[in-house]
């Protein structure tokens, strides 16, 4: 590979200051135990540092940024899928029990938790999905990271909505 | 964000959350590529160290034994060692090449994620469908050859030669077998995948799709069949009751010992690499 130049390091700079906070949130969206989590926080910037090497425009910066911390986290778990628990999809999450309290879910340190454990419980494509809208990106803009059509990124986001709502709207006020 | 929207404040929530952990920096960066090459290039020489003492072995055998390995039947056998050493050190280059979930820093930003995890997928695939060219038939060459070369030497220990040959032979064929297996399942998932993407990450995992027990055994069956040439005189008069045996069982027992070590010794590296 070749070395890096300062105006890579600079972007890198300029990009880790940018999203490193929604960096750490998607890696909390993948791993629960904090090793583990701060060890894919960190392949994830050395994988985005390398990337830039290869950023020729044809999409945005953060596009960018979004697909190689995704692809780097599915490599990740890939690795460990064999030790992992059973994943579901946003439709059967809706019917399991959230285990949740209503009075102490007025909490939003308690909310942020039980947001984890739902997220990190849900397939790899539909939790991509829900970190991105988390982070307020468009129908479009989560279809071209994760390779879905706009239209089914739209779906996904209604049933997203419907179960947020149905698990949390009222609690977190 | 739209004030009806009933999730606006749980995005809200999400986005304004305390760090848990302090800014990765470009010194942590760099440090981490530090030393993620520094573990590729220990790994690289640990496999170079081993092909040199292996090569080293081949050059000691064939010192020792003087001008009669290198003429006569001798010569097939010293060639075909030559060989199966040459065809380990191919399939250990091909697992390290391909045998690992690997990722270009470019293809991680150009590629969507269902794009990117088919392309995995089919990598892998096609990985362990072509198991027979680049893991099992290299080694054969070596084999045939030095089986040649000790049955026109030495007709007597013919029985050992052929028990050696049908180990091998069942080897490769459970080897591929299971690894056809992997194939079939790595081929599901991608139906899936095209059918519904959503539910492609879904599916039961099928663990290691190369089995990690067919490399063990077939490592140590070539480094225990290596160790077995190069030491097996000296092991079996240490052994009780091994110089009572036939030299073709007294073989075979200590081939079949050093791969056993060998099986062993990769199942608990493995075991305290999980753990971690």
């Amino acid at each position: 590979m070749a070395a890096p130049t300062a105006d890579q390091d600079a972007l890198y700079g300029r990009l880790a200051a940018s999203y490193g906070a929604a960096l750490e949130r998607l890696a909390g969206g993948y791993e629960s135990d904090s090793d583990k989590r701060r060890d894919l926080l960190q392949d994830i910037h050395l994988a985005l540092w390398r990337s830039l090497d290869h950023f020729a425009g044809r999409c945005s910066l953060r596009t960018w940024v979004y697909r190689v911390a995704h692809n780097t986290a599915i490599s990740h778990i890939s690795r460990r899928r064999a030790r992992a628990p059973a994943l579901v999809s946003l439709d059967e999450v809706a019917t399991l029990a959230d285990g949740g309290d209503a009075a102490s879910a007025l909490d939003r340190r308690l909310a942020l938790d039980r947001l984890y454990t739902l997220v990190q419980r849900l397939t790899v494509v539909d939790r991509q999905v829900i970190l991105l809208y988390l982070e307020d990106l468009d129908a479009a803009s989560i279809g071209e990271i994760v390779g879905l059509s706009p239209s089914n990124v739209a779906t996904k986001v209604h049933r997203i909505k419907e179960v947020l709502s149905h698990r949390f709207h009222g609690r977190t006020r | 964000m739209t004030p009806e929207d009933p999730t606006t404040d749980l995005r809200i929530i999400w986005q304004q959350q305390e760090r848990r952990e302090p800014p990765v920096t470009l010194d942590q960066v760099r440090a981490r590529a530090r030393r993620v090459e520094a573990k590729v290039d220990r790994r690289n020489l640990l496999e170079y160290v081993a092909g040199v003492v292996a090569l080293l072995i081949v050059t000691g055998v064939g010192m020792s034994g003087g001008a009669a390995l290198w003429s006569g039947p001798r010569l097939l056998v010293s060639v075909g060692l030559i060989l199966l050493l040459l065809g380990l050190a191919y399939v250990l280059y091909q697992l390290h090449t391909r045998g690992s979930w690997r990722a270009m820093p470019g293809e991680l930003g150009t590629t969507d994620s269902v794009a990117f995890h088919r392309a995995e997928l089919v990598r892998q695939r096609d990985l362990l469908k072509s198991v027979w060219s680049w893991y099992i038939l290299p080694m054969y060459p070596g084999m045939a050859l030095m089986a040649i070369g000790v049955l026109i030497s030495d007709p007597s220990i013919a029985t050992f030669v052929a028990l050696v040959l049908v180990l091998a032979a069942v080897m490769s064929y459970a080897v591929a077998r299971a690894n056809a297996q992997g194939a079939k399942v790595v081929q599901r998932q991608i139906d899936e995948l095209e059918a519904d993407p959503a539910k492609a990450f879904a599916l039961e995992p099928a663990t290691d799709h190369l089995q990690h027990w067919s490399i063990w055994l077939l490592k140590s069956f070539f480094y225990a069949f290596v160790g077995g040439l190069a030491a097996g005189r000296h092991i079996v008069p240490l052994v009780p009751g091994l110089d009572t045996l036939s030299r073709p069982v007294a073989a075979l027992v200590v081939v079949f010992t050093l791969m056993g070590i060998g099986v062993l010794l990769h199942a608990a590296w493995w075991l305290s690499r999980r753990k971690k």
